[in-house]
């Protein structure tokens, strides 16, 4: 009898705050809500809260407009959430904005309630021009911008330039022939011969694969649609153009100087700890890393290198973008307003000395406290300008199966360096597999 | 008469509600599973057209698959024996009577209080090769996440830890449930400790030994998470396990169809050990 008083005390509890939350709803009717599920946490959190609330005490004031930033976990558990509503029919727990990074892509680009960003865009008469163009083609799907580039990033070569003064080293290398010489000159060892520090810590990545095959005869593609830009990518082209080929010859001449460790994680506390002297890394990792390397050593960073002195191209745009989604409460104007917000010159310099990500609003290049940054912070410079460089149709590959076409890739080009297999036979192979898991995805369409 | 249909109706309706669950839970999700897997299926998941075992072939041949086959195996014959000499070990540790014993008892039954994921989050701090605890406390220079064999060491490790808590608990309870009369009597006709565990203990604890061998090797063909947070599969597809090629592809890739063959093949592997287990424990272990 008991038990069951306390039962029904705690029910009348429970709805008695349900109905306090819905009293307070009420209250602000007026005011619109707008919901953003993000994956920035750290120091990218702190700045996602600081913009949000510059936003709502400023311009989402004037037009009663509320943003609400509700931390989902990490960029895949963001897409694993929304994934799983919008697989599902009640669509109305969807969020108004959501940021994804590039992996999300294939999952969401057909969606019946994406809204498409340049929509949004178009329908304020907003001038797209503004954005730079490399991150605009980023999330650009058959010719439609379908998200807002925001948390956008690209690639570094990072390099402990207090080993590159000891072995006198001048300059960080431009190719990967320059590479593996400088590797070779920095690799040491004990007096039992065991590697204590490697020149060259990596394994090849999708995503560095992507700019070290399309950097080559002035752009090339890694698979036929434009890296899935225009349409489902059905094969690869890798093999036919030889860049592959390029490539893995380079690399086994790298490998072959035996300075070149093989690292699939943790390489930024390897290169922090001083076992390797260069790594390439995202420069959404330079806050990361300034912080774990301290007072050790110096670093400094350079542009990412190239296969050859003939590959031009450069480097293209990674990161995340923010997507509109249809919920059934027509919000999306306002949402579009907070977007707005986000990636004007203004905030994205706030976000850019905050988090590292570069500004993808054009005006903030010109903005003087953006120069007087960069004078203070020579390394962002240094991603910047080589981002400036490229050539802005080099686009991220959006691809089926992208984890097993990146173990695929990883395990192809260790078995060619330890079982000694030609860079021929390796490409070869990996275009058969990759082609199989399109060949998948193909049978998987209606 | 009716008394007798009374009684012998009454079982079936109180297995009525557990079945009614596990046909929900269990038996639909599997028979979908096996229906799926001879079909294609489309990201949303519908059934597109039946292509017989033609995904089962596919997956044969495809080298990912290949090296999941070959790693779950690995860390079966690796896991299961390593497991259970050290949960046999601590139950033995446990089984004396005093203060101290009970302390052991919760020692070893700790890492059940622990959330999983947790715990595989610290472990993977722990085994970091660069600011990890453990490189620092042995002076190695083990790169836990990039070496092969010591990511698949890494793994039983944490396979070990996950099942240490319950297996021990039965273990431990079984032991307990040794008759102490039994034990007076061996130790009055002079037996050691070894002799008494040899003669004594092991067939008394047998059925629950069999039956933690075989949660122990349906652990470990369904390992999963650990590979999920600690490795990733990596490096270079070393600890690509079933389970979790079943996770990229069903998940991940959205390749249901894929992933429900690999989901099969699992089941049946899994299905044939335990069978084979069955037929040799009805030989070999005596029931009270």
């Amino acid at each position: 009898m008991k038990r069951l008083f306390i039962y029904a005390l705690l029910v009348l509890l429970a709805t008695q705050s349900l109905s306090a939350l819905g009293q307070e709803e009420n209250q602000t009717d007026a005011v619109t809500t707008i919901t953003w599920w993000h994956p920035n946490s750290g120091l990218a959190g702190k700045a996602a809260e600081a913009l949000v609330e510059e936003f709502n005490s400023t311009v989402g004031k004037e037009k009663h407009i509320q943003v609400q930033a509700v931390y989902q976990g990490k960029a895949n558990d963001v897409l694993t959430k929304a994934k799983a509503i919008l697989q599902s029919s009640i669509t109305s727990d969807l969020p108004d904005l959501v940021q994804l990074d590039g992996a999300a892509v294939l999952d969401i680009r057909d969606n019946a309630n994406l809204i498409a960003m340049e929509d949004l865009a178009k329908a304020d008469n907003y001038d797209l021009a503004q954005i730079m163009e490399a991150a605009r083609l980023s999330i650009t799907y058959k010719e439609k911008m379908i998200a807002m580039p925001f948390n956008s990033s690209t690639i570094l070569l990072y390099y402990n330039k207090t080993a590159f003064d000891e072995a006198g080293i001048a300059k960080a290398p431009r190719t990967l022939d320059e590479l593996a010489l400088v590797a070779s000159k920095l690799k040491k060892t004990d007096d039992k011969g065991k590697v204590t520090r490697y020149g060259f810590a990596n394994v090849p990545t999708t995503y560095e694969l992507m700019v070290w095959l399309g950097q080559q005869n002035g752009l090339s593609y890694l698979t036929d649609y434009e890296n899935g830009h225009t349409g489902n990518p059905t094969k690869v082209l890798f093999h036919e153009n030889g860049t592959m080929v390029n490539f893995l010859t380079k690399w086994r001449a790298l490998y072959a100087t035996e300075s070149l460790e093989n690292l699939t994680s943790d390489l930024n506390g390897a290169f922090a700890s001083g076992r390797v002297a260069m790594i390439v890394a995202s420069t959404s990792n330079l806050t990361t890393i300034q912080s774990m390397v301290g007072d050790r050593f110096e670093f400094a960073v350079a542009p990412f290198p190239m296969v050859d002195e003939k590959a031009t191209g450069g480097v293209n745009v990674g990161g995340g973008a923010i997507y509109a989604l249809n919920n059934g409460s027509g919000n999306e104007g306002a949402a579009w307003e907070f977007v707005k917000f986000a990636t004007s010159a203004k905030q994205q310099l706030v976000w850019h000395i905050a988090t590292g990500y570069f500004p993808v609003n054009r005006d903030t290049y010109t903005l003087p406290e953006f120069e007087a940054h960069l004078q203070a912070n020579p390394h962002y410079g240094v991603a910047i300008k080589q981002l400036l460089d490229s050539n802005p149709k080099l686009q991220g590959m959006w691809v089926p199966s992208a984890y097993q076409i990146y173990y695929a890739l990883q395990s192809g080009i260790l078995k060619m360096l330890t079982e000694n297999l030609s860079p021929e036979q390796t490409s070869k192979a990996l275009e058969t597999e990759i082609n199989s898991y399109f060949t998948e995805f193909l049978r998987m369409q209606k | 008469m009716k008394k007798r249909t009374a009684s012998l109706l009454k079982p079936y309706i109180l297995i009525l509600p557990a079945l009614a669950l596990a046909v929900v839970f269990a038996y639909r999700p599997f028979l979908l599973t096996l229906l799926n897997s001879l079909h294609t299926v489309s990201l949303q998941g519908q059934r597109l057209s039946f292509v017989g075992f033609e995904n089962y072939q596919r997956l044969f041949v495809s080298q990912s698959f290949q090296a999941s086959l070959s790693n779950t195996l690995r860390f079966t014959l690796y896991f299961v024996p390593t497991n259970l000499i050290i949960c046999l070990g601590a139950a033995l540790l446990s089984n004396r009577k005093g203060k101290l014993a009970t302390l052991n008892q919760i020692f070893f039954f700790l890492p059940m209080a622990v959330g999983l994921s947790s715990a595989m989050m610290i472990l993977k701090m722990m085994f970091n090769p660069s600011i990890g605890i453990i490189n620092q406390l042995f002076g190695s220079d083990i790169q836990w996440f990039n070496d092969k064999h010591a990511a698949m060491a890494l793994l039983v490790i944490a396979g070990v830890y996950l099942d240490i808590g319950l297996n021990f608990l039965l273990l431990h309870a079984a032991l307990r449930n040794v008759p102490s009369e039994l034990h007076e009597v061996a130790k009055i006709e002079g037996a050691n400790s070894l002799q008494v565990f040899r003669y004594l203990q092991a067939p008394l604890i047998a059925p629950t030994f069999v039956f933690v061998l075989m949660t122990n090797i349906k652990d470990a063909m369904l390992i999963s998470s650990p590979v999920l947070i600690l490795t990733e599969g990596g490096p270079f597809r070393s600890t690509q396990t079933l389970v979790y090629q079943m996770y990229l592809e069903g998940f991940k890739s959205g390749n249901y169809a894929m992933g429900s063959a690999i989901a099969t093949v699992v089941f049946l592997l899994t299905l044939s050990a335990l069978l084979l287990l069955l037929h040799l424990e009805r030989r070999r272990v005596y029931y009270q």
